[in-house]
């Protein structure tokens, strides 16, 4: 017993300075980094994209990152938990739409484009929403499932992603939390 | 292992692998705890195991109809409780209302104190189950070993944290004596923060 004892205690200590020194490392790396790697969770910079939207306009992610917070809402037609989230997407336009960009991004290669169209007006959606035809944007961001929605920081890291549908009162403190960031 | 990302759709519905290794690593948990009562010849351990799945249970309930406590009026519409769950400080709540069900049988039954033990013992064990399955991608590293990520090598996150957890439960298993209770729990809690402590420099 006293040689098992030993041995794990031999391990917790090469592994305890192991760490140590790997993280002294890694602060040392760090100091002259940029930023984080694009991908699609939070503290990760959001993988930019180009796509069209359903008013014929040309949408790029890059541009609107370094203007204030985006938040990407990823629907369907026929998903009903869409259709309860999209309610409160409208509802945080219409309240903060100036200090944060809402797009929505329907998943056009799971949808039929003539009912994205009707799910828009039918829920009278006016904030931004993009078609991704052949599917690229969705895949970039592990899309499906759907609703899922990601809300990135004016300097396009992701703080928080939430598959499945949102409350009003999730939207409003992850906007408020947005925001907050940008006056710090 | 598995991108935590990933979903397996069969029809309608959709899994994501994060959830499932959720819900797997805390059935790891629960048996866990079975186990190591039974280990430790517990009297009360069948009733404990009773009063500590309704523990579980009241914590999902609390997590699905969270969002009801923070909305009301999304009760106006009956098909919402389908739709909606989780949401701002569900977790804590959750986790909250689990925990004060077992501190009030505790209390009530005069549970003995290897609860505590076989409780942050299960915690370890779901903790190194779901990190040894799931990928999780830390900073950019500056060593060649890691997970690849746009072509640039990060830093496996998941695999520290399961060796590490590991170390600490097999600690608890070669230092203390089987009797020993409360230095056992204080050398699990110890070691968790120590775990996240040494972990945080890599993180992104």
């Amino acid at each position: 017993m006293l040689v098992v004892k030993r041995v794990v205690f031999g391990l917790m200590a090469v592994s305890a300075v192991l760490f140590l020194w790997m993280g002294q490392e890694q602060q040392l790396f760090e100091e002259g980094r940029e930023g984080p790697l694009s991908y699609a969770q939070p503290g990760h910079d959001a993988p930019d994209f180009e796509a069209q939207t359903f008013d014929d306009q040309s949408f790029a992610l890059a541009e609107a990152k370094g203007e204030k917070g985006v938040v990407l809402y990823f629907w369907t037609s026929w998903c009903p938990y869409c259709q309860a989230s999209s309610e409160a997407i409208e509802k945080a336009h219409q309240e903060y739409g100036d200090g944060v960009a809402l797009i929505g991004i329907n998943a056009s290669h799971q949808d039929r484009l003539s009912e994205a169209e009707q799910f828009i007006s039918r829920n009278s959606l006016t904030f931004t929403n993009i078609i991704d035809e052949n599917g690229s944007v969705s895949e970039r961001y592990y899309v499906p499932p759907v609703p899922a929605t990601v809300f990135i920081n004016k300097d396009g890291v992701i703080t928080y992603r939430k598959t499945g549908a949102l409350t009003y009162a999730e939207l409003e403190r992850e906007i408020q939390a947005l925001r907050q960031g940008e006056d710090s | 292992m598995f991108h935590p990302l990933t979903t397996w759709s069969i029809g309608p519905l959709t899994l994501s692998v994060e959830l499932l290794f959720l819900l797997l690593a805390l059935m790891t948990g629960f048996f866990a705890v079975s186990r190591y009562l039974k280990w430790k010849g517990t009297e009360q351990q069948e009733e404990i195991m009773d009063k500590m799945t309704i523990a579980v249970i009241a914590g999902v309930a609390v997590f699905k109809f969270w969002p009801f406590v923070l909305q009301p009026s999304l009760l106006s519409d009956l098909r919402n409780i389908i739709y909606f769950s989780g949401g701002p400080w569900a977790v804590p709540a959750a986790m909250a209302a689990a925990f004060l069900i077992i501190i009030i049988y505790f209390f009530r039954k005069q549970w003995p104190a290897d609860i505590w033990e076989a409780l942050l013992g299960g915690v370890l064990i779901s903790l190194i189950f779901f990190n040894i399955f799931v990928r999780q991608y830390g900073a950019v590293s500056p060593f060649n070993t890691g997970f690849s990520l746009e072509g640039v090598t990060v830093h496996p996150v998941n695999f520290y944290y399961a060796w590490l957890y590991f170390l600490s439960f097999l600690g608890a298993l070669v230092f203390f004596k089987k009797e020993a209770v409360t230095g056992k729990s204080v050398y699990f809690i110890i070691s968790i923060v120590a775990v996240y402590l040494l972990m945080m420099p890599f993180h992104v």
